[in-house]
């Protein structure tokens, strides 16, 4: 009985396996799974919108990126690991277009004011939620830029025990927005 | 055993979430993070979230308006109505100036245009509605000119006013007040 056909080193599929003709077959080959992930990744998020962008730069990225892959390896986990960072880019650059577009604009931005005092208006009242203790660590970490071995000092508490707080205090905050978000 | 030493679940997300922002570094740029991502993608806006949280948190507290600020916000208040209640009395319905040539569109009209009709017999209107917006402005944070700036420590800029006389006319006045 024969055995299936398989490409050794020395056959022409395994020499065509690296080129690069091969991983662009391969990178378009997986976009639609490529898409998908992407919906699943911003399809609940303000970048909704930007699926199609995010997917593109995903496999322009692949493409560029042919000598980091492993042409033995399966292509979509290297995809998936390079749809998050495109996606990552993107929502750390958002921000930064947004406050170029409004540093730019010629009118005063008074919304822009008003927003940021809504904003912390609203982080405020979550705040109120925390127990004190966690609120007190929670403000004077990410407020006030004091370290987790300061706090702990201060409070007389184990560094694992202030870290347990303030990821409580976040969690907490998390929660709430969820709450908010479903109702 | 207490709440507060009970064991968090793992979660490796979340770790990852935490030990990034207990360093301080950007949920969206730490590997642990973007890796535990390409797993769980559906929690991309919890990182969102989490990661404006905790800049919010650090963010510098806005610019509220002082006790003093609000007295000028209520002496804006007064000066804008005032305006606008010069301008109902000057500005007849069938003449008043507008811009823009659409019928049945509502007439929008600046004090300064208004004021150009005073010398023109016109009914006196009566205020119906009344909306002024007063907006704190930080020190330095609007594109006000450096020579003015300096002079500006402090400003609150009177936003807009629609007024609607009770014939349904609707005018908006637009006017800007520095006040230190």
């Amino acid at each position: 009985m024969p055995l299936p056909h398989r490409p050794t080193a020395a056959s022409p599929e395994a020499e065509r396996a690296g080129t690069p003709e091969a991983h662009a077959e391969r990178v378009a080959a997986a976009e639609p799974a490529v898409r998908a992930f992407a919906g699943r990744l911003l399809g609940r998020t303000p970048f909704a919108q930007e699926i199609d962008d995010v997917v593109q730069d995903t496999l322009a990225r692949a493409l560029r990126s042919a000598h980091s892959l492993d042409a033995s390896r399966p292509i979509e986990p290297w995809l998936r690991g390079i749809c998050v960072r495109v996606a990552a880019d993107r929502a750390r650059g958002g921000r930064e277009r947004l406050a170029d577009d409004a540093s730019a604009a010629s009118e005063p931005s008074i919304e822009g004011d008003a927003d940021r005092v809504d904003a912390r208006d609203e982080l405020e009242r979550r705040l109120a939620v925390l127990a004190p203790l966690q609120r007190e660590l929670l403000l004077a970490f990410h407020r006030e830029g004091r370290s987790v071995a300061e706090l702990a000092r201060e409070h007389a508490l184990p560094e694992g025990t202030v870290k347990s707080h303030l990821h409580r205090a976040r969690r907490a905050l998390r929660a709430i927005d969820d709450r908010e978000e479903r109702t | 055993m207490s709440e507060a030493l009970r064991p968090l679940p793992h979660d490796a997300l979340d770790a990852a979430l935490q030990e990034a922002l207990d360093a301080r570094r950007d949920p969206l740029e730490d590997e642990a993070v973007l890796a535990a991502l390409a797993e769980e993608p559906e929690r991309f806006g919890e990182v969102l979230r989490l990661r404006e949280s905790a800049r919010a948190l650090a963010a510098p507290s806005p610019v509220r308006p002082s006790r003093r600020s609000r007295a000028a916000a209520v002496a804006a208040l007064v000066l804008a109505a005032a305006a606008a209640g010069v301008a109902l009395r000057l500005a007849r319905p069938d003449d008043r100036p507008s811009r823009g040539d659409t019928a049945g569109a509502p007439a929008v009209a600046n004090v300064a245009d208004v004021g150009a009709e005073a010398d023109r017999a016109a009914p006196r209107a009566e205020v119906r509605e009344l909306f002024l917006a007063f907006e704190p402005v930080p020190p330095g944070g609007r594109p006000t000119p450096p020579s003015r700036r300096a002079a500006h420590g402090s400003s609150l800029v009177v936003r807009s006013s629609t007024v609607t006389a009770i014939d349904g006319t609707k005018l908006e006045v637009t006017s800007q007040q520095h006040i230190r």
